[in-house]
C-alpha cells in the first residue's frame, strides 16, 4: 500500500494556505516526502512533514482573507438589535440575569486580582520567603504556625550562608495618638533595620530607614496620617507616650499580608525584656515573631528547604522533648495571602479553601446565567428555525449564521457588563463595609486592566453561552426549517435543556439549604449557652484609672447587685499566651490564659463540672479555673483534677510559678469562633495590671441613671480618657463578625445564583405558556378545568425541584458540616427544619413564577387562543 | 541603495538557482542549499525568500511539468533574472573589495 503523508497536516495546510500557491507548495512537499520516505524510512518522514507543514504558517503563505467583513457584520449587528427589541422579555431575563452573574464575578474578581497581587512590589519577589514553624506532637494533629520560636533569629541572622538577608517582625503594643478629645489607639509591628530593605512601602513623607536611630520613633501609615493629622504633615508630631513620627509610608492593606498602622524600633522591646528569660525558653512556639528571609542570588528554594530540615532535626535533637518537634518550612511571601492556615497569621491572610471556594462559585454562577442564555434561545428555537432557514436559502453560510448567533450573545454580554458595572459601582462601598473581614483583598476602585480583563471575561462568556445554540441553528435544515417539522431534531435538544434547567434548579437548591443551614447555625450560635451568665452585663475599661479606688467608690451605689475586675471579656477573645507544665519539665503545653478576680464567680457564675464555686476557693493567688480540654492535655484525669499543681513557665520578666487547679469549668466558650482548639485557663488574683474591665451587674430598673452616676465618677478620676460601658452579649454578638463574613459571602453569592435561576425558570415559563396556547385552548374546549391545566403545565418543574432536593440535600449537609460548623468551637447541630424550609422557600418562589405566567395562559378564552385555527 | 542590497540567505538562494541551472524548483534548491550549506531551512522559509526576490524582480519562475512523485501537482522553476545577475555581481564587489583590504596578519 502507497503511504500517504499525514492526512490531518495536509488538510490543515490546504486549510490556511493561500490557493495559488497551494497547488505547488503541496507538490514540493509530497514530493519530498516521498524521497525521505526512500532515505529515512515512514517514521521520520512522516515527522518532517509535519514540521514542513507547521513551518510554513507564515505570511507569505498563509491566506489572509480579512475575517472581519465589515458590511456582513453591520447586517449582523442590525439583525441583533431587531432581535433583541422584538424579543424585550427574553432579551431582559438573559441581560439581567447575566449582567448579575457578571457583578457577582466582579466582586470575586477583585478579591482574586487582589489577593494574588499583594507583595508584589518588593525587590527581588521571587526569592522572598517566610519561616513558618510546624510543632508536631506525636499523637494529636500538627500544629502550623505562623510565628515562630525567637531562637530562629539567631540561627538566620548567623548561621545560613544562603540567606542574603532576613529580617524579624514583632507584633507590638498599641499606640495611642490623641484624636480630639479622646485617643485613638494604632496597632502596631516593631521591624529591625533590615525591614524597609526587604518590603516595599511607598514613602509618603519622611524617612523610615531614620527610625532605628533609636528607640523613640515609630512609622506611620497614610491611613493613620489623614486621620490624625489631616491637612497637616505629620512629621515630629508625637503619640501620647511621646513616640515621634519620623516618617510616614502608604497602608499595607490591598498591597501585602502585613497589616500594621503603626512601624516601631524593635529595640523598643529589647530594653524591658532581659536576655536571660528569653534563653530558658528553649525553642518554643511564641506568639507574634515572624522570620522573613531573602535568599542569595544562585540559591534554590529546595536547599533552603534542605537546610531547614537538617536546622530542625538539630534543633529537636539538642533540646529533646518527650512528643514534640519542630519543623521549620518555607513559605513564599507573594503567597502568604492565599496561603495555608497557620495559627497565629498575620491579619490579611484568607485560608486558601476560601480562596477555592470563591473560584468556584463564580464558575458556578457564570454557568447558570449561560445556561440561561442556552435554554432560553433553544426553547426559542421554532420561532428562529424559520429565520434561519429562509436565511440559508439566501446563501447564508454555517460560519455566517454561527457568526451571527455570537454576536448576538456578545451584544448581550456586553450590555450584561454594563449592568454589571453599574452595580458594582452602586454596591462596592456597600461591599465593602459588608465585608469588613475582606476588606484587605478588595480594592474599591477598579483599575483598568481589572475592566480590561473583565471585558475579555464578559465577550469569553458571550462566546461560551452562544456556542451551543449558535451551532445548533447552522445545522437547521433549510427544508425542515421551512417545512416546521423540527420534531426529528428536537429531542435531544430537549433533553439538554431539561438536563441544563435541572441542574440549574439543583445548584440554586444547594444555595438555598446551605443559606437556610447557616442561617439556622448562626442562631444557634447566638442562642447557645457560654458556660456562664452574661444577661444584661455591662463591661467598661478602667484604662489609666486604678481599678481598687474604683472599685471602692462603686461600692457605695446600691443599685450595684455585683462587680467584679477582669482582664477578658468571656466569650470574647482578649487572652494571652502561657505555657503551662505538669511538673518542672521541658514538655510544655500553650493554654490561653485569662485574669479575673476572685469574686469572677459571683458575676458570671460560671458552670462547673467540679464541685464549689470559684469564688469559695481561697484567696491565695495561686488557684486556677481550667476547662476540661486543658486537663486533657496534660493528661489529668478530671476526678483527681482539684488540687493537682501546674507550673506557669517564665514569660518575659515574670518567674516561673506554681499553680493550683481550683475548679475544672463546664461548656466555657472563651471565645465561640475558635478554629483550633487551644486549653484555657483562668488565674484568680487580687488585682494585676492587666486586669482593667469591671463587669457591672446592674439592676435593671435603673439602670440609665446608674451608668450616669457611674460615668460622673470615672469623669472624676480621668481627664483623658471615656467611660465606654457596652453590654456583654452585644460584645458576644461582635465577636461573630468573622463568621458572620463567611455567611454574608454565602448569602450574596446564593442569592445572586438563585436569582438568575429563578429568571431563568420565568424565562422558560413563559416560552411554554406561548407554546402551548392552541393545546391549553384545545384542552379546554375537551372540557378540562383550570387546575387541570395549571396541573399539567405545573408537572415537570415539580418532579425536577424534587429531584434536585434529593441531590442537593445531602451536599448540603456534607457543606454545612465540612465547611460552616468547623468554624465555631460550640456545640451545634444540622436542623432538618431549615433544610425543609428551605425546600419550602425555593419551590414557592419557582412554582410561583412560573403560575404568574401559566395562569394567564390557563384562563385564556380558547375561542381567543383559537380562533384563528 | 536599501531594497536592492542582497541578504545573506537571499545571495544563497540566488547562487543556488544559478548552480542548479535549468533544475531549480523548490525541493532541488532546498536540498541544494541544506547539503552545500550545512544548514537545514524549511520550505516555508525558502518559500519567503524566493517570493521577495521574486518581487524586486531579480527572479522570474514559470509553471512546470508535474510527476508522479508530486502527486501529478506542478513544479515551479526559478530563473534568475539579469537584475539578480548585477545584484549578485555587485555584492561580490563590495565583499571582495573588503577582503582586500583586510591586513593579512588579521586573518590568520
Amino acid at each position: 500500500m502507497r503511504i500517504i503523508p499525514p492526512k490531518l497536516y495536509t488538510r490543515l495546510f490546504e486549510a490556511f494556505c493561500k490557493p495559488t500557491l497551494y497547488q505547488e507548495l503541496q507538490g514540493d512537499l509530497e514530493e519530498e516526502f516521498n524521497f525521505n520516505l526512500k532515505e529515512l524510512g515512514e517514521k521520520k518522514a512522516k515527522a518532517i512533514y509535519r514540521k514542513e507543514v507547521l513551518k510554513m504558517i507564515r505570511p507569505s503563505i498563509i491566506k489572509l482573507k480579512n475575517p472581519f467583513r465589515a458590511s456582513l457584520f453591520r447586517v449582523h449587528l442590525i439583525l441583533s438589535v431587531r432581535n433583541l427589541r422584538r424579543n424585550k422579555v427574553f432579551s431582559a431575563i438573559n441581560i439581567l440575569g447575566l449582567g448579575a452573574a457578571l457583578s457577582v464575578c466582579l466582586f470575586l474578581v477583585n478579591m482574586l486580582y487582589t489577593g494574588l497581587s499583594h507583595d508584589n512590589q518588593h525587590p527581588e519577589g521571587d526569592r522572598l520567603y517566610r519561616i513558618t514553624t510546624t510543632q508536631h506532637y506525636s499523637n494529636r494533629q500538627p500544629f502550623p504556625s505562623a510565628s515562630g520560636p525567637i531562637e530562629l533569629e539567631e540561627t538566620l541572622l548567623l548561621g545560613l550562608p544562603e540567606i542574603e538577608l532576613s529580617t524579624v517582625v514583632e507584633h507590638g503594643q498599641g499606640f495611642a495618638f490623641p484624636f480630639g478629645s479622646e485617643s485613638y489607639r494604632a496597632y502596631s509591628i516593631l521591624v529591625d533595620t533590615a525591614f524597609f530593605e526587604m518590603f516595599n512601602f511607598k514613602i509618603i513623607e519622611g524617612s523610615p530607614q531614620s527610625i532605628f536611630e533609636d528607640v523613640n520613633s515609630i512609622v506611620i501609615t497614610q491611613e493613620v496620617a489623614q486621620k490624625i493629622f489631616p491637612n497637616e504633615s505629620a512629621l515630629g508630631k508625637e503619640t501620647l507616650q511621646g513616640y515621634v513620627i519620623k516618617a510616614v509610608i502608604e497602608t499595607p492593606k490591598n498591597k501585602s499580608h502585613l497589616d500594621f498602622q503603626v512601624i516601631g524600633n524593635r529595640a523598643i522591646n529589647s530594653l524591658s525584656e532581659n536576655k536571660a528569660s528569653t534563653q530558658n525558653q528553649k525553642w518554643s512556639i511564641a506568639y507574634g515573631n515572624y522570620f522573613y528571609v531573602r535568599l542569595n542570588e544562585n540559591i534554590s528554594i529546595n536547599q533552603l528547604d534542605q537546610k531547614l530540615e537538617r536546622l530542625s532535626a538539630e534543633v529537636n535533637n539538642q533540646f529533646k522533648r518527650n512528643d514534640t518537634s519542630l519543623h521549620f518550612e518555607s513559605q513564599l511571601v507573594r503567597d502568604i495571602t492565599f496561603g495555608d492556615f497557620h495559627q497565629f497569621d498575620f491579619g490579611y491572610v484568607i485560608d486558601r479553601k476560601l480562596f477555592h471556594v470563591i473560584l468556584l462559585l463564580g464558575v458556578i454562577t457564570l454557568a447558570i446565567a449561560s445556561f440561561n442564555y442556552t435554554n432560553l434561545s433553544i426553547a426559542r428555537a421554532i420561532q428562529r428555525t424559520k429565520e434561519v432557514s429562509i436565511r440559508k436559502i439566501n446563501g447564508s453560510t454555517r460560519a455566517q449564521i454561527v457568526g451571527q448567533f455570537l454576536i448576538e450573545t456578545v451584544i448581550f454580554s456586553l450590555l450584561a457588563m454594563g449592568i454589571a458595572l453599574t452595580g458594582y459601582f452602586f454596591f462596592a462601598s456597600a461591599f465593602n463595609n459588608v465585608l469588613e473581614e475582606l476588606s484587605g483583598i478588595f480594592t474599591q476602585s477598579m483599575n483598568p486592566s481589572l475592566i480590561f480583563w473583565f471585558l475579555i471575561l464578559s465577550i469569553g462568556i458571550g462566546l461560551f453561552a452562544g456556542f451551543l445554540p449558535a451551532l445548533y441553528f447552522s445545522r437547521i435544515s433549510p427544508l425542515k426549517g421551512i417545512n416546521s417539522r423540527i420534531k426529528s431534531q428536537a429531542p435531544s435538544v430537549l433533553r439538554l435543556r431539561k438536563l441544563l434547567t435541572g441542574f440549574q434548579l439543583t445548584i440554586s437548591m444547594l444555595c438555598v439549604l446551605t443559606i437556610a443551614l447557616g442561617n439556622d447555625l448562626y442562631k444557634q450560635v447566638l442562642s447557645t449557652d457560654m458556660g456562664f451568665d452574661y444577661e444584661g452585663l455591662i463591661t467598661f475599661k478602667t484604662n489609666e484609672i486604678d481599678p481598687e479606688l474604683f472599685k471602692n467608690e462603686l461600692s457605695k451605689l446600691p443599685s450595684i447587685k455585683a462587680y467584679t475586675l477582669t482582664g477578658f471579656v468571656p466569650g470574647v477573645d482578649h487572652n494571652e499566651i502561657q505555657q503551662v507544665s505538669i511538673a518542672q519539665s521541658l514538655d510544655t503545653i500553650l493554654t490561653y490564659k485569662a485574669f479575673a478576680h476572685y469574686d469572677f464567680g459571683q458575676v458570671y457564675n460560671p458552670r462547673m463540672i467540679s464541685d464549689g464555686s470559684p469564688q469559695s476557693l481561697p484567696r491565695t493567688s495561686d488557684q486556677i479555673l481550667v476547662n476540661p480540654l486543658f486537663l486533657q492535655r496534660m493528661n489529668i484525669p478530671i476526678d483527681s483534677a482539684l488540687g493537682r499543681a501546674v507550673y506557669f513557665q517564665s514569660k518575659n520578666d515574670i518567674p516561673a510559678q506554681t499553680k493550683y487547679i481550683g475548679g475544672v469549668l463546664n461548656g466555657f466558650v472563651r471565645n465561640a469562633l475558635e478554629q483550633y482548639r487551644i486549653p484555657f485557663i483562668i488565674e484568680l488574683l487580687e488585682q494585676h495590671p492587666k486586669m482593667n474591665i469591671i463587669t457591672l451587674s446592674i439592676a435593671s430598673e435603673n439602670l440609665s441613671s446608674t451608668l450616669a452616676e457611674i460615668e460622673n465618677m470615672y469623669q472624676k478620676f480621668s481627664h483623658n480618657s471615656a467611660f465606654e460601658p457596652k453590654f456583654v452579649d452585644d460584645q458576644i454578638k461582635n465577636s461573630y463578625v468573622e463568621f458572620l463574613g463567611i455567611m454574608k459571602v454565602i448569602w450574596f453569592l446564593g442569592i445572586s445564583i438563585i436569582l438568575i435561576s429563578v429568571l431563568g425558570q420565568l424565562g422558560i415559563a413563559l416560552y411554554n405558556a406561548e407554546s402551548r396556547v392552541k393545546e391549553i385552548g384545545i384542552r379546554k374546549v375537551l372540557g378540562a378545568a383550570i387546575n387541570q391545566i395549571l396541573r399539567l403545565l405545573l408537572r415537570g418543574t415539580v418532579s425536577t425541584l424534587i429531584i434536585s432536593f434529593v441531590i442537593a440535600a445531602p451536599l448540603a449537609y456534607l457543606l454545612a458540616g465540612n465547611f460552616i460548623m468547623p468554624q465555631i468551637a460550640i456545640k451545634a447541630h444540622i436542623s432538618l427544619m431549615a433544610v425543609f424550609q428551605g425546600f419550602l422557600i425555593l419551590s414557592i418562589m419557582v412554582v410561583g413564577v412560573i403560575l404568574t405566567q401559566t395562569w394567564r395562559t390557563a384562563r385564556l378564552n380558547p375561542s381567543e387562543s383559537l380562533k384563528s385555527e | 541603495m536599501k531594497g536592492t542590497n542582497l541578504g545573506e540567505f537571499e545571495e544563497i538562494a540566488l547562487l543556488t538557482i544559478l548552480v542548479l541551472k535549468d533544475d531549480a524548483y523548490g525541493v532541488s534548491i532546498k536540498r541544494e542549499i541544506n547539503e552545500q550549506g550545512k544548514r537545514n531551512i524549511s520550505r516555508g522559509a525558502l518559500h519567503t525568500a524566493l517570493s521577495r526576490l521574486e518581487e524586486k524582480g531579480l527572479l522570474t519562475s514559470k509553471q512546470g511539468e508535474g510527476s508522479e512523485d508530486r502527486g501529478g501537482r506542478p513544479k515551479r522553476y526559478y530563473e534568475v533574472t539579469n537584475k539578480g545577475l548585477t545584484a549578485l555581481q555587485e555584492a561580490k564587489e563590495v565583499r571582495d573589495q573588503l577582503w582586500s583590504q583586510v591586513p593579512a596578519f588579521r586573518l590568520q
